[in-house]
């Protein structure tokens, strides 16, 4: 009895040590230091002969830390912590024609050897004279009760040239994409096009002209909003509206005094153009080239893309895409916390803004995003910011511009 | 089914308390002396090995208890609440079944609510920080915990053979958003033995091992506002990727120790070393239930201690204790990167550390006689905790000595009435602070941060009193009532005060 009591006892302590002894065999992986690693920093560009002053900002994916470097000469070596980086070039070059003109590039590399060569391919930012996104107001707002009030979101669009503008025809796009979400997508259009899930058109028929310096409005519902507890905006002076009368769960009205715009294509059900309260999309507007009409746009322009998704299977989405050509203004908006990477390609925003700090941030409610103000135009209206950068032309989480309604 | 499960040892732990013979040849007095013996408390560390269980007690006892516990704080690390009320009933049991055979178990069930809980979605940080997923709200968390015990030892001939056998599991939960649910499980398993070198020493060794599991997943009740969700890291960084991308995480931990022992059979003398070697392994799940290890915590503890009593005289015992601890957790972040197909897997880093030392010097004074027993053991300890995240070269460096005595004061007030008195006074006091605390650019960890690093930094006085009450009801059976308040005093003058009644049957 003693012996088979000792012999259990031994049995069970070797089982106990060989479970110990197997534990750690499967652990091969090689663990790296936090030494920096040597990047050696190229550009290249059509047409561009040498960079004149680039800043370029690197954003590590697992960490969020952000390193900034100034280049004036290439090739520029940077240290940096092993990674998975995104990088982000903003500045001026110099053309083979000797112009000097504002160009920007992103790349996204590993970086898991010592040393490695990162070239970033730039494009010249394109500036067209047509409006710009002066604000976007996509958060909604907070009743005193607590609870969402998800109307009265508008666009303002502002002619920041020294022309005067027509509204006909003027399309405002929202992103397929997400900033926070980054998957492989295939084909790859950024730099030729951008990915639409919805396309608001301002019909010609009800286009309207705007002075240099002055904006026009479009809201979902060009009324006042305001009420003694939602501290809203007064929009019932807008140019246009785009109230979804066919979902009557939005409770949204029709203001007839005020024209609407049309919403020409949205992957949203009950053909909602509907604004992500929290700013994860980008925007842009874009006219159509002579020639081209919403039909022949919806025709020709079908953007087919797939991706792996997480659990190892392929993703086929099936959107519309904007070509880059056609787009006069575009801004990404995102959640710096979250922020992975932009819609639009770097030559219409090298940057992203944004209302609020972190993901569902409580202090972005009743905030939106506006254009910087840099000067006055001769006719004393003010003159708005645009270097294409976002990040720099844009005041994030701002007030809005409506607090005492709409006021030309 | 835990529940279920927890309900059926309960009672088997009851009907196995229930056979226990009642000490019908002892005093009440021999009996709370027993079972009170500063000795044994101050050399717990030598019964991790369960061959010494043999030795832990000469006579049988049993113990129900309930537990009432009110905590209040003003100075707190945020992560671990401001107040807690919790609500124990437990029950131990030791019996000695033959000169050769010992058996003991415990089981207990707890509910706690902590309040103001920030920064941690998760329970057991002690096991996981600083891997937890935070947010800047916090609220009340709930904990359910269920413990189990049982163990026996086998004298063979000058061989003693241990086992025992733990369980714990928990459920912890919030009523608020974030509404963490937190189910953890926890499986220990010791085997040991000794030797008689003679029939003074015995000699012992044994071996353990820990299985802990931790899922968490969190919910929102409210549609339209969510709080962000982080993934941390340590020192208040964050995985940037996964954070806000996912609410659920599991927690395992598989670890492994091992004792010696080395004891006189007189229980005056011992010496216990050990070592102790973790591997604990955080893994995220995002949408689609894939999932992907973020974090490993590497953790390495050794450990000694040697107790000497000199009998003096027959009443007055003379003795001495040192105890060193060093605890090592290494935390490997693993980056990913989503620049490829999929989301693969990049690198390892190691990036985190946090250690501790400490070195404790004990003296021991004892009067024993027949109707009293007093007990002091004034101390000296020096601790050096050493918190570092290497890409910031954030670094919390704090050295503390702790000044106390503990006393202990038994009387036989009748032959149905025991009291007994428990004070422990003692201050800390911090003797060097190297941190280089490195802010973050997000308002609400730095303030985080910064209220945790003020408190660390922060002498106080402790004051830890109880009252014990023993009557004898009938023959072998007695009932107590403990009445415990710890207050402590910090030098920024707030003050954590903790209040504890426990009623119960010891036979």
């Amino acid at each position: 009895m003693r012996t088979k009591f000792l012999f259990l006892f031994l049995a069970i302590m070797g089982l106990t040590l060989t479970t110990v002894s197997c534990n750690n065999d499967d652990n091969t992986n090689a663990i790296v230091d936090n030494t920096p690693a040597k990047v050696t920093l190229t550009f290249n560009g059509d047409n561009i002969a040498k960079i004149s002053k680039m800043t370029v900002e690197f954003k590590e994916t697992n960490t969020g830390i952000v390193t900034v470097k100034e280049v004036t000469e290439t090739p520029f070596e940077v240290e940096l912590r092993k990674g998975s980086y995104t990088a982000t070039a903003n500045g001026k070059v110099i053309l083979t024609t000797e112009e000097e003109l504002e160009a920007a590039g992103n790349a996204t590399f590993d970086l898991n050897t010592d040393a490695q060569n990162l070239n970033i391919k730039l494009m010249i930012k394109a500036f067209s004279e047509d409006f710009i996104i002066e604000e976007v107001f996509f958060t909604g707002v907070r009743t005193t009760e607590g609870k969402a009030y998800n109307s009265g979101k508008y666009f303002k669009l502002t002619n920041n040239t020294n022309k005067v503008l027509n509204t006909g025809g003027l399309l405002i796009t929202k992103s397929e994409f997400t900033p926070s979400l980054k998957y492989d997508i295939s084909p790859e259009i950024r730099q030729q096009a951008f990915a639409v899930n919805g396309v608001l058109m301002i019909p010609t028929n009800i286009g309207k002209d705007v002075q240099p310096g002055d904006f026009i409005v479009i809201a979902d519902m060009a009324m006042n909003h305001t009420t003694p507890n939602n501290p809203s905006y007064d929009l019932s002076k807008a140019d246009y509206e785009f109230p979804n009368l066919d979902n009557p769960s939005l409770g949204q009205v029709d203001n007839p005094a005020v024209p609407d715009a049309k919403v020409i294509y949205t992957t949203m059900n009950f053909n909602m153009f509907f604004l992500n309260n929290r700013g994860l999309e980008s925007y842009a507007i874009a006219r159509f080239p002579e020639g081209e009409t919403v039909e022949t746009w919806l025709a020709n322009y079908k953007y087919d893309y797939e991706y792996p998704n997480q659990a190892g299977n392929i993703t086929q989405k099936s959107v519309y895409k904007i070509p880059n050509e056609w787009i006069i203004d575009g801004v990404n908006c995102a959640v710096p916390a979250t922020w992975l990477h932009n819609s639009l390609s770097a030559s219409i925003d090298s940057g992203y803004t944004a209302s609020g700090v972190i993901d569902s941030d409580n202090e972005r409610f009743g905030k939106t995003v506006r254009r910087k103000i840099i000067g006055t135009m001769e006719n004393g209206k003010p003159l708005y910011k645009d270097t294409n950068n976002s990040d720099v032309d844009f005041v994030k989480t701002s007030p809005s511009s409506f607090a005492n309604g709409i006021v030309h | 089914m835990l529940r279920k499960y927890s309900k059926f040892i309960v009672v088997f732990i009851l009907c196995v308390s229930s056979n226990v013979n009642a000490q019908d040849s002892i005093s009440l007095y021999q009996n709370i002396e027993n079972q009170l013996d500063q000795f044994r408390i101050l050399n717990s560390a030598y019964y991790n090995n369960p061959a010494n269980m043999q030795d832990y007690s000469n006579t049988t006892f049993s113990n129900i208890s309930l537990n009432y516990q009110k905590l209040n704080k003003e100075a707190y690390l945020l992560q671990e609440g401001s107040a807690h009320n919790q609500f124990k009933i437990q029950t131990n049991s030791y019996k000695v079944q033959s000169k050769t055979l010992t058996l003991w178990g415990d089981a207990s069930y707890t509910n706690t609510q902590t309040k103001n809980v920030q920064w941690n979605n998760n329970i057991d940080l002690h096991r996981i920080n600083p891997v937890v997923i935070a947010d800047s709200i916090g609220g009340s968390m709930h904990l359910q915990a269920y413990n189990f015990k049982g163990g026996f030892a086998k004298k063979l001939n000058k061989f003693t053979f241990g086992t025992q056998l733990a369980y714990q599991a928990g459920l912890n939960f919030k009523t608020q958003d974030p509404r963490p649910k937190n189910v953890t499980s926890d499986l220990n398993l010791v085997l040991g033995t000794t030797y008689d070198l003679s029939n003074k020493y015995k000699i012992g060794v044994a071996a353990g091992v820990n299985r802990y599991i931790q899922t968490s997943s969190i919910k929102f009740s409210s549609e339209v506002q969510r709080n962000a969700l982080y993934q941390m890291n340590g020192l208040g960084t964050y995985n940037f990727y996964f954070s806000n991308k996912s609410q659920s995480a599991t927690y395992t931990d598989f670890t492994h120790h091992y004792t010696f022992t080395l004891g006189s059979t007189n229980n005056l003398f011992n010496l216990t070393a050990g070592t102790l070697f973790g591997n604990l392994s955080k893994d995220v799940v995002l949408s689609g239930n894939t999932t992907y290890e973020t974090n490993r915590l590497a953790m390495r503890k050794n450990f000694a201690t040697i107790t000497k009593i000199v009998p003096l005289t027959a009443a007055f015992n003379l003795g001495a204790k040192i105890d060193y601890n060093k605890t090592t957790n290494t935390g490997t972040e693993i980056f990913y990167t989503n620049n490829t197909d999929i989301v693969t897997k990049l690198l390892e880093k190691e990036n985190y550390s946090f250690s501790t030392t400490e070195y404790g010097y004990n003296l021991i004074f004892q009067y024993k006689k027949d109707n009293t027993t007093i007990y002091a053991q004034p101390y000296y300890k020096v601790l050096n905790s050493l918190e570092t995240k290497y890409d910031t070269a954030s670094t919390l460096d704090f050295k503390y000595n702790f000044t106390g005595i503990k006393l202990f004061y038994l009387q036989n007030l009748s032959i149905k009435d025991v009291l007994s008195i428990s004070a422990q006074a003692y201050q800390r006091k911090l003797i060097s602070n190297n941190s280089q605390l490195v802010l973050t650019q997000h308002t609400g960890i730095n303030n985080w941060l910064t209220s945790d690093f003020n408190l660390k930094q922060t002498n106080f006085k402790a004051l830890q009193t109880s009252v014990r009450y023993d009557r004898s009801l009938l023959s072998g059976q007695s009932i107590y009532a403990i009445f415990a308040l710890d207050y402590y005093q910090f030098h920024n003058n707030t003050t954590n005060t903790q209040s504890t009644l426990s009623l119960g049957i010891t036979f």
